[in-house]
């Protein structure tokens, strides 16, 4: 079996576990994965940030909050879902763009203050201006959509959401990354002397990285104000933005697949670990350091390593005398 | 005078020292143009304040009489400029049928079928033509880092016609180059060069590459033109050998 043959064939025994695994959860579990779901999709979107174009942001959180702002003020007040999702992700990508701008003016990486000051001002927002997100109190009642005429007001239909959001990123995240652009950003990244002299703009391409990755932040969040059908202020702090980096190095950064390892390391890991209480997140930043210094590829790459040495002596084995 | 490009009185300072000192010269269409001389005598610095890695101190570069002077490698790229390094400069993570996709795909269509147009850019039958037309075909799916230096070397100069250039500029081409694969480079030169009218720079140290291909020289030495002809009267008058050794 190829390696491709072998990556396409581990993807469809997860995406058919995916949709198997619901079915035989509680109303708990199916609630971790949607949490998986949201925090995977806010991950591809920092990916292509900081893995695809290489930038640093500590901001994601903040895109995420946006989102999740936006969703609760829009659907609150009657407007469809969808719509949600067109608005949140507009204004998402417009503040990364105007935040990359005039980041990547400069030779020095200046991204992480800005979006560190981006997500500041917006965590004082939430929490200050009463008149439109109710301050501290938050945005109760934050209404679950309908796909197809079916209602999702149910933790297993909205957990078969989640994971519809999901498949659709992803699969539109695979495309981008398979177009010239997709391409040219992969040229960048393994050589930055030779992209600019074939012609390859990359401040613009980089912009546009960093700028469709804070829209999928925003896609994220309205799916989180969906899910816990209650937005306030706390859980969109710096702290969820460093979550998420780290769940794109943990994962792998620059890999489709990095997200949704990180993620489940990040939320689905720590439920299976609650007999080591608050050590666990003692072990997780231990076993964070220990993989950044040994695979700095990644738990993919830690994967593909095994799988390589596991292959090695049997191809050698095959061999004729 | 219809000049493809002309350099006027270019000069490149790094602090007090000029690597570049006033040089001027001018390449017709369809020429093929050596530039020789010694190490440190500023072939590189001439040739990145050419095509846009490093911004000329003074002078001027003027493409069809358009002054380029200063603009960076991306635009000059789009103007039809292309090039290679003195050392190989592939992605080395892409396949090599990807590298050459990548050369090309910014010199056509428009952004938007960048992000979602087709993957290929509808490069794929001329990568595939470049391909065949350097012997690299077996290798298209190969991760360019994994294939060998030479064919890495062959991929790097392939990859500077991919957008079908008007004046496109090789550095070393012949280093590390075993005797057959210079032969065959030499042919595959001489045939793009009749066959689409490509003009040339070559810069290079092995001598006896250049003057087989070149139709005139330029000889540098210390940051100066020293000479500058066709290689038969320039050889007879002794100046090539006595700057190039």
């Amino acid at each position: 079996m190829s390696p491709r043959a072998l990556r396409y064939a581990a993807a469809g025994a997860g995406a058919l576990a995916l949709i198997m695994v619901p079915f035989a959860l509680t109303d708990y579990g199916l609630y971790v994965l949607s949490l998986w779901a949201f925090a995977t999709i806010a991950a591809i979107g920092l990916n292509l940030t900081f893995g695809h174009a290489g930038q640093v942001s500590l901001g994601q959180g903040a895109f995420v909050g946006i989102g999740a702002y936006t969703a609760a003020l829009l659907t609150t007040r009657g407007w469809p879902f969808a719509a949600a999702y067109v608005v949140a992700f507009i204004i998402c990508f417009a503040l990364g763009w105007g935040v990359g701008y005039p980041a990547l003016r400069v030779r020095r990486p200046y991204l992480p203050f800005l979006t560190l000051a981006l997500g500041a001002f917006v965590f004082l927002v939430f929490r200050n201006e009463e008149w439109l997100t109710g301050g501290v109190y938050g945005i109760n009642r934050v209404p679950r959509p309908s796909l197809f005429g079916l209602s999702t007001a149910g933790p297993l239909g909205f957990c078969y959401f989640c994971l519809f959001n999901l498949a659709v990123v992803s699969a539109a995240v695979w495309c981008l990354l398979r177009s010239p652009w997709g391409r040219a950003l992969a040229a960048l990244r393994a050589n930055p002397l030779r992209a600019e002299a074939v012609g390859i703009d990359t401040r613009l391409y980089t912009l546009i990285a960093i700028a469709l990755g804070a829209g999928l932040g925003g896609v994220a969040g309205v799916l989180y104000a969906a899910l816990l059908q209650y937005v306030d202020p706390t859980p969109f702090s710096l702290t969820m933005s460093v979550s998420l980096l780290l769940m794109v190095v943990v994962g792998g950064s620059g890999r489709l697949l990095g997200p949704f390892l990180g993620a489940a390391a990040a939320v689905v890991l720590p439920e299976g670990m609650r007999f080591a209480q608050n050590y666990y997140l003692f072990g997780y930043a231990l076993a964070a350091i220990l993989l950044m210094a040994f695979c700095p590829t990644g738990l993919i790459g830690l994967g593909e390593r095994l799988l390589m040495t596991l292959a090695r002596p049997s191809a050698a084995a095959k061999a004729p005398p | 005078m219809n000049a493809l490009l002309s350099v006027h009185d270019l000069t490149k300072r790094f602090g007090g020292t000029p690597a570049v000192d006033g040089v001027s010269f001018a390449l017709e269409p369809g020429e093929i143009l050596g530039v020789v001389g010694p190490s440190g005598s500023g072939k590189s610095a001439l040739v990145d304040c050419v095509f846009g890695q490093l911004a000329p101190s003074s002078g001027e570069v003027r493409l069809d009489g358009r002054p380029i002077t200063g603009l960076p490698a991306r635009e000059l790229s789009r103007l039809g400029l292309a090039r290679t390094f003195q050392r190989v400069q592939v992605f080395s993570q892409l396949t090599v049928r990807d590298n050459l996709i990548a050369a090309g795909q910014e010199h056509r269509g428009s952004l938007w079928s960048r992000l979602v147009g087709p993957a290929d850019a509808g490069l794929a039958g001329t990568a595939a033509e470049m391909m065949a037309f350097f012997r690299l075909d077996d290798l298209a799916d190969q991760v360019a880092g994994t294939v060998t230096d030479g064919q890495q070397k062959l991929l790097d100069t392939a990859m500077a016609f991919m957008a079908r250039p008007r004046l496109v500029l090789l550095e070393e081409p012949a280093a590390g180059l075993d005797e057959a694969a210079l032969g065959a480079l030499r042919e595959r030169l001489r045939a793009i060069n009749a066959q689409a009218g490509a003009t040339f720079m070559i810069v290079d140290r092995d001598l006896h590459f250049v003057t087989s291909l070149a139709t005139r020289l330029l000889v540098l030495g210390k940051g100066r033109v020293v000479a500058e002809g066709d290689v038969d009267t320039l050889r007879n008058s002794g100046v090539i050998e006595a700057e190039s050794t």
